[in-house]
């Protein structure tokens, strides 16, 4: 939001501050300024002047002036303007005057002489917009004055974060800001001035009639008929304000409701009365309006009525869609003689609504969304017809005061103390300072003695505070942040004991991240087309209902699938891709779960990417669980057949901890790994994080060494390639003697043939004595016979 | 007895000649044989003791033990300097390897993101905080309700929330974890919950769908406004590793009261302003506030007894700012986070 730095000092003499200060002040005490514009500053020496005579210059829309400049010469100017013409006095800009980037020099254009420009709005830098015509200064303006003194075209305009103050109806306008000005600074605030219309209008017998439908939605709505009103284009100064502000200026009227909007923070609306049908007679009705409705608003666009529109509707037609933009068919113009002034109070979400379902962001619904105070309808009036009045002498008011206030504003009383607000903040109060500080604010407070009463005032009562802690706010922010010192609290060293979640999160990342793994973070959602093209598997449960992107509909059920994803992504740039992620994917049960993913695509063989998983899997249960796992070919745990899964047929495996299923790993299905036509090998992983919590951490049970010498031996069998270890594993535990102390696996290897050995080791020995070598044998031979039972010889 | 005096004498004047020309473990060992063997020199004089007259056998012991030790350390000394004559020479002769050639061993890294989390939750546990972890998909309640954001809250359009089909929403900021951190522990508490929130918006190279967060409570008795400066404070001396100068700006958050936005002094500015904090000399970094005694209250806290704060500040911002990220999109592309390490 802008504001001007001339505006602001209509209400607060801001002259012994600098900008700087007054900048940074507002944003440590208000809202925060994000930049200070100075304007006007690059064009100097300009002066007021009169053209003497106008001659055309044949031929061209050139004029030959003679220009009075106040020093009694008269000097030779060309000028192309189409209202120069004899006895205007204009913004002059003299040879060696500076616009901008430009000096004004002595030139001679078509055979004539020209010593300076007649300056057009555009070239004073107050509008963007190239303007035809120059600027009219009134005709009793003194000659050869500095212009600066005259026009507005120099001013510094702050622009402020509107996001810090969506709670703060009051700062959408100067005057608003004026008050913090004020209170930061404690200087004196003056009242914006205005001509009473109640005391003319109690003497009307024409009358304005409004009805209300629904209170919640309009709280207040206030009317007033003026005529005897010529309509051009509004006085020089609102035009400078609103033009450096970059508003665009339409009509006196309509500049003037938007400059009271800017002033004071009243949006106001001005219907054309003379457009008005049947004429004169003025019956204000506001109501949600029928959807579908066809309208032409203002800005000569046919839209319709969305559902749920608040709509003001003269003499039963829809005139204005309440709060947000007026109809084309009431609107002023230069013939309006009579009009009627609306200053309203619209609900504020029913404004939003409205405004995002038309797909129309005016000033005014900005204000409205923000909750205004219906106490301003009347000022706002009054302040209008002061503006009025000061262009159009003769504009009088026609009908009475309509006012129809069904849903008025209740006042709020805040009980605090002293010590409530010096104990929040942590920093003791100066004596008597906090009553100081809100009333600068507008509050009223009355002590007695334990406490405060404050009173809020309506502007701030709308949403904004409501809690005796909001007062801490108030007094803080006005005495200034800068003023609280930090302090450590006093309170208890014990805490909360550790959750392990996010610990054993990190612990994972990281052995992941040094088993050569890049960590990635991709989104919740699947990529429904990359899915179906690569041939994907995720159906989803539950779908996001408003996505940017179609394609990001559908929650993922799965994470690999997003890693795949990033295979397929990266894959022109990557030889070799290994990454990981831990995230959220949606549950069967329509909750979301945590899911530690991993994918490996390599030129390497099959059997290297599963051991390198195999054995990343091993180490990190082992590392950081101090965990056993157990990995086994996939039996439909996760209640996917595998024909129809992601993974491999015959290379998929499951993870078990004791008995819980952890998770899969394996090969990619084929059919997406020719899909990718990348990689020779793509094995994936997918371990259910929630379940990793829930690993005891070290329980391996610990048992005292023998005293006695103990030996191993190493026993190698010869089996089918097709023999499974966890199979050949079980009928080796099963095994029991006293002797045998441990077994465990040595090693396999591929003899060829269809054939292959494994080599486990068997520690025998006692923790009573020592083993004859007799005895030891004994052991050695029933176990081979123990195997033999099995089906598995040496 | 002057005779074997001067005969110990010579024996060890010749061990002492034969062993000066001595240089290598093999003729060493031909000098052991000559000297200390069976029928070494030495061996054969202490031997001799047989045939001296009994009168005479203490002092021709005396005599030829002494030479004997003598020989023996003599010996023994050069010994050692040849073996260590002969590790230097095998070491010498053996083949020396280039340690140079890097490692093939492969090497990760970490989320830029999940760096920073870590360095963050180190931070907040070592000032008594626990780490706990939000939802990424949360009730309407949670995400706003609880949080004083009413059904006309802007913050709740359809164009900025992701809504699902069953009435949920994809959570809009990491303080959709407050109320349940609250119902789980109650009063006194002190918890940061980093994790994810997504907004429904365009990409471009400031803006992600989606983004880390890092949210954070502290309730207990009597906290003021000055705690929560001095735990900003704290924090960011320490995230930066030394002193930092820390400001709040009035901001509006509904979930707290009064709010703030917490700016350092910019890190990155030397001498002159710089473009990081364009200009201003400080840096927003976050927001937070007094917590809002509604907010205790749905919490199930009581806030006649408890105040707290609260606090929020991005992790992906934080990294861009850590590591000059200029275009955010870059943290979904592999080879750039392949650059970074484990810390």
């Amino acid at each position: 939001m802008k504001l001007s730095l001339n505006w602001l000092n209509d209400y607060v003499d801001t002259s012994k501050i600098s900008v700087k200060t007054l900048a940074e002040r507002l944003s440590l005490s208000t809202a925060e300024v994000e930049l200070i514009e100075e304007r006007g500053q690059d064009r100097t020496n300009l002066i007021t002047a009169k053209i003497v005579t106008r001659e055309a210059i044949e031929g061209t829309k050139l004029s030959a002036l003679k220009v009075d400049a106040g020093d009694g010469k008269l000097l030779d100017v060309v000028c192309g303007a189409p209202n120069a013409r004899a006895g205007l006095v204009v913004c002059f800009s003299p040879a060696g005057a500076r616009l901008g980037e430009m000096t004004v020099a002595k030139t001679v254009i078509r055979g004539h002489e020209s010593n300076g420009m007649c300056l057009s709005a555009d070239e004073l830098g107050i509008c963007e917009e190239r303007q035809e015509t120059i600027i009219e200064l009134p005709n009793n303006t003194k000659l050869g004055l500095a212009l600066e003194t005259v026009v507005g075209y120099r001013d510094t305009i702050l622009h402020v974060d509107p996001k810090s103050i969506t709670n703060r109806p009051d700062l959408f306008c100067h005057y608003g800001f004026a008050r913090e000005i004020a209170a930061i600074f404690d200087l004196k605030l003056k009242a914006p001035k205005t001509l009473g219309v109640k005391e003319e209008a109690a003497l009307q017998t024409e009358q304005i009639k409004v009805k209300i439908e629904n209170k919640e939605l309009c709280r207040r709505y206030s009317a007033i008929k003026f005529s005897n009103i010529k309509n051009e284009s509004a006085p020089l100064d609102i035009f400078v304000r609103l033009n450096m502000l970059g508003n665009k200026s339409v009509n006196m009227l309509s500049d003037i409701t938007n400059y009271v909007m800017l002033d004071i923070g009243q949006p106001m609306h001005a219907f054309c009365f003379n457009k008005l049908k049947p004429s004169k007679k003025c019956e204000i009705s506001v109501e949600q309006g029928v959807v579908g409705t066809p309208v032409r608003t203002l800005d000569n666009k046919d839209r319709t009525l969305p559902a749920n529109a608040l709509t003001i509707n003269i003499n039963n037609k829809v005139e204005a869609i309440a709060g947000v933009i007026g109809c084309d068919d009431a609107k002023t113009d230069e013939n309006t003689t009579n009009m009627i002034l609306e200053s309203a109070t619209f609900d504020a979400t029913s404004i939003r609504r409205t405004r995002t379902n038309l797909g129309v962001y005016t000033e005014a619904s900005k204000r409205y969304e923000k909750t205004l105070d219906p106490e301003l309808t009347l000022l706002a009036i009054d302040r209008f017809y002061y503006l009025l009045k000061k262009a159009n002498k003769n504009a009088v008011v026609s009908s009475g005061l309509a006012d129809n206030y069904p849903n008025p504003h209740k006042a709020i009383n805040l009980r605090i103390t002293k010590s409530f607000i010096d104990g929040y903040m942590g920093k003791e109060s100066k004596a008597g300072d906090i009553e100081k500080v809100l009333t600068r604010l507008g509050f009223v407070v009355t002590k007695n003695k334990t406490e405060m009463n404050v009173l809020v005032p309506s502007w701030r009562a709308t949403k904004d505070v409501k809690f005796a802690e909001c007062l801490v706010e108030e007094y803080a922010r006005i005495v200034g942040y800068a003023s609280i010192l930090p302090a450590a609290p006093t309170m208890n060293i014990e805490g909360n004991p550790q959750p392990r979640g996010f610990v054993v999160e990190q612990e994972v990342k990281k052995h992941f991240a040094q088993s050569g793994f890049n960590e990635v973070h991709t989104y919740i959602w699947s990529d429904t087309k990359l899915n179906q093209r690569l041939g994907i598997v995720d159906k989803s449960v539950l779908r996001t209902m408003n996505s940017v992107n179609k394609d990001n509909n559908d929650l993922r059920t799965k994470l690999y699938s997003s890693l795949i994803k990033v295979v397929e992504q990266n894959k022109k740039t990557q030889s070799e891709i290994r990454v990981f992620e831990i995230g959220k994917i949606m549950g069967s049960d329509s909750k979301e779960a945590k899911r530690l993913s991993a994918i490996i695509a390599t030129g390497e063989e099959d059997k290297d990417a599963l051991e390198e998983m195999r054995d990343l899997l091993h180490s990190m249960f082992n590392n950081n669980f101090n965990a056993k796992i157990r990995i086994i070919p996939y039996k439909d745990e996760c209640n996917i057949p595998l024909h129809e899964n992601n993974f491999h047929i015959n290379n998929t495996f499951s993870v078990y901890c004791g008995d819980i299923f952890i998770g899969v790993f394996g090969l990619i299905n084929p059919r997406i790994r020719k899909n990718i036509d990348r990689y020779k090998t793509i094995a994936m992983l997918e371990i259910r994080f929630e379940e990793l919590l829930g690993i005891k951490v070290g329980t391996t049970e610990i048992e005292s060494t023998s005293r006695f010498p103990t030996t191993t031996s190493d026993f190698t069998f010869v089996v089918g390639e097709e023999t499974k270890y966890f199979e050949f594993e079980k009928a080796m535990m099963s095994f029991r003697d006293e002797f045998a102390m441990s077994k465990r696996f040595i090693t396999d290897y591929d003899v060829g043939n269809g054939r292959k050995t494994f080599t486990v080791e068997i520690t025998i020995g006692s923790r009573e004595k020592t083993l004859t070598s007799a005895e030891i044998e004994v052991v050695r031979e029933k176990f081979v016979r123990h195997m033999i039972e099995y089906g598995y010889s040496l | 007895m002057e005779n074997i005096e001067s005969k110990c004498g010579k024996i060890k004047e010749e061990l002492e000649t034969r062993l000066a020309n001595v240089s290598d473990l093999k003729t060493l060992e031909e000098v052991r044989i000559e000297f200390f063997g069976k029928s070494g020199k030495i061996t054969l004089l202490v031997g001799d003791i047989r045939n001296v007259p009994n009168e005479q056998k203490k002092k021709y012991g005396e005599l030829t033990n002494a030479t004997k030790e003598y020989a023996i350390a003599y010996f023994d000394d050069k010994k050692a300097v040849l073996d260590h004559l002969a590790l230097v020479a095998e070491q010498q002769n053996s083949t020396a390897y280039d340690m140079s050639v890097p490692s093939k061993k492969k090497v990760g890294s970490l989320h830029p993101v999940t760096i920073v989390a870590n360095e963050f939750s180190e931070i907040f546990k070592s000032m008594g905080f626990i780490v706990e972890q939000g939802n990424e998909i949360e009730t309407e309640y949670n995400n706003f309700e609880a949080l004083r954001i009413g059904k006309d809250h802007p913050a709740r359009d359809m164009q900025d929330t992701f809504y699902l089909e069953d009435g949920r929403v994809l959570v809009t900021h990491t303080s959709s974890a407050q109320n349940r951190i609250y119902k789980q522990y109650g009063a006194p508490v002190r918890a940061i919950f980093p994790g994810r929130s997504y907004r429904n918006e365009d990409v471009d190279a400031t803006h992600d769908v989606s983004f880390f967060q890092l949210e954070g409570i502290l309730v207990d008795e009597n906290i003021t406004v000055a705690n929560l400066l001095y735990f900003m404070k704290s924090v960011f001396s320490k995230a930066f590793g030394r002193e930092i100068e820390v400001r709040l700006r009035p901001y509006f958050f509904p979930f707290t009261e009064p709010s703030f936005e917490v700016d350092v002094k910019c890190i990155y500015c030397g001498d002159t302003p710089c473009k990081v904090c364009k200009e201003t000399t400080w840096i927003e970094l976050a927001g937070c506030g007094m917590i809002h005694p509604e907010v205790l209250e749905m919490g199930g806290i009581d806030s006649k007894k408890y105040r707290g704060f609260a606090f929020g500040m991005g992790l992906t911002r934080f990294a861009t700012l850590k590591y000059g990220i200029k275009d955010i999109r870059e943290l979904h592309n592999l080879n750039f986070l392949k650059q970074f390490g484990l810390k």
